[in-house]
């Protein structure tokens, strides 16, 4: 680790499929699994990433050289985060989400769990169902128990309709 | 179903596709794309009903997801399948705003009193049945049926239940302008010496049509130590509003609207004000 000379530090990390990506170390520790490599002296070499493929660790690592660039301002960073997620299909979006869970990035997680939240929101639960290819494996008994369950908190909102 | 105990969070990073080879839906990386217009929300979804992804994730991961829509509509979701039956009770926001639907059927349905009973039923069940452990991102508090009888001493245990958690968006909204609710907050730490876990978290506090003193203004002030944004409106009780030196030494944003009876504003040495 080369941190205190002031020189910026290049990692190189590799995906499951054995492709190999540099990054600036002080881009890759928004990733907190990373930071941790690094603080324990285990970046020296190659960085191996099992859980994450060449195709979504390269669009990680594009999100964070593009975050990092910008300056400590809310605003312009959110409006990066949306911009970078606007032409993500869902499952791009979800290999994403597995990336972000497993290299503890907690901004990008955030904004990919709102993202795919966004296409639930205001919907019926068969629409939702439909939508996501969701099986229902609920006897009617079960399922009537569960509305039971929470028959106040769905009272005036219809659970099964296709709106 | 098996559920992680360890949800929220505080929990390790779950290892979900271990030892898995790349997936077959990923072989077209390298073929350059062409520049496309932003998916919009249906067509993410209509390429999601292939196959049943969703449901694949990890429970951290869905979690997070359905933390982000209102109680109602996470709650909703346990209708999906047994996969999500018991998510809903482990969500890290609590945003209590009802849906438009629901709001006009109350308004249709009931009377005043009873749409009161309703929220405040709704609330208490799913505070009493939440299990997200010590960590709760955000609280909102929206009551738009607020009866005045029926829900004050509510909103005290209510907000006990967010000031134990290590709390940092508290927003609370009665959205009507008479009566007011007034803030517990002093009821709520005479009982108590010891701090609340929601002293050293809370960054952002929102109160609209709530009363408060401005002794309950100070002494809140200078118990939520990070708190970074305040906004206060539809106060009837403030007069002389004072926040010098260092009581509040993180407050970046305040925001002050439809006080009426404030007199005097004094407002010196916050350096990140």
């Amino acid at each position: 680790m080369a941190a205190e000379t002031g020189t910026p530090t290049t990692l190189t990390l590799k995906s499951n499929d054995d492709e190999l990506f540099s990054v600036a170390e002080s881009a890759a520790i928004l990733s907190v699994t990373i930071r941790n490599m690094v603080e324990d002296g285990c970046a020296g070499g190659v960085i191996p990433l099992d859980n994450v493929d060449g195709k979504t660790l390269a669009s990680v690592i594009t999100y964070m050289n593009g975050i990092s660039a910008i300056p400590a301002d809310e605003e312009k960073k959110k409006s990066y985060r949306d911009k970078f997620l606007s032409d993500k299909d869902f499952e791009t979006l979800a290999d994403m989400v597995l990336a972000a869970n497993y290299l503890n990035m907690s901004c990008l997680m955030d904004a990919v769990s709102a993202k795919i939240a966004q296409v639930m929101e205001k919907k019926s639960v068969g629409w939702v169902r439909r939508k996501f290819g969701i099986e229902n494996d609920y006897t009617p008994e079960e399922e009537a128990a569960v509305k039971e369950e929470h028959k106040w908190t769905f009272e005036g909102v219809e659970t099964d309709d296709d709106n | 179903m098996a559920f992680v105990a360890s949800i929220g969070k505080g929990a390790p990073p779950q290892l979900p596709r271990s030892g898995e080879p790349s997936l077959p839906t990923q072989t077209t990386s390298a073929a350059p794309q062409l520049p496309k217009s932003s998916s919009s929300l249906e067509e993410i979804a209509a390429e999601a009903s292939n196959c049943d992804k969703i449901s694949q994730l990890p429970d951290s991961i869905l979690v997070s997801i359905i933390s982000r829509l209102t109680v109602v509509e996470a709650v909703c979701t346990s209708i999906l399948s047994t996969r999500w039956r018991h998510l809903s009770t482990y969500i890290t926001r609590l945003d209590f705003t009802p849906t438009p639907k629901q709001q006009k059927y109350f308004e249709k349905n009931y009377d005043k009193i009873s749409k009161a009973e309703f929220i405040k039923y709704t609330i208490n069940h799913t505070l009493d049945s939440h299990k997200g452990g010590q960590f709760l991102d955000e609280f909102r508090l929206c009551l738009p049926f607020f009866s005045s009888q029926y829900q004050s001493s509510e909103i005290g245990r209510w907000l006990e239940f967010a000031f134990s958690k290590q709390v940092q968006i508290i927003d609370l909204h009665v959205h009507t302008f008479f009566p007011r609710a007034f803030f517990p907050f002093l009821p709520c730490l005479a009982s108590r010496n010891e701090a609340l876990p929601a002293f050293k978290s809370l960054k952002e506090l929102s109160l609209g049509a709530v009363d408060l003193g401005d002794e309950d203004l100070e002494l809140l002030l200078s118990n939520f130590i990070v708190l970074e944004r305040l906004s206060i409106e539809y106060n009837g009780k403030l007069r002389v509003v004072s926040i010098v030196g260092d009581l509040a030494p993180k407050l970046k944003h305040l925001n002050l609207r439809s006080c009426s009876s404030i007199e005097t504003v004094e407002i010196r040495g916050l350096m990140n004000l």
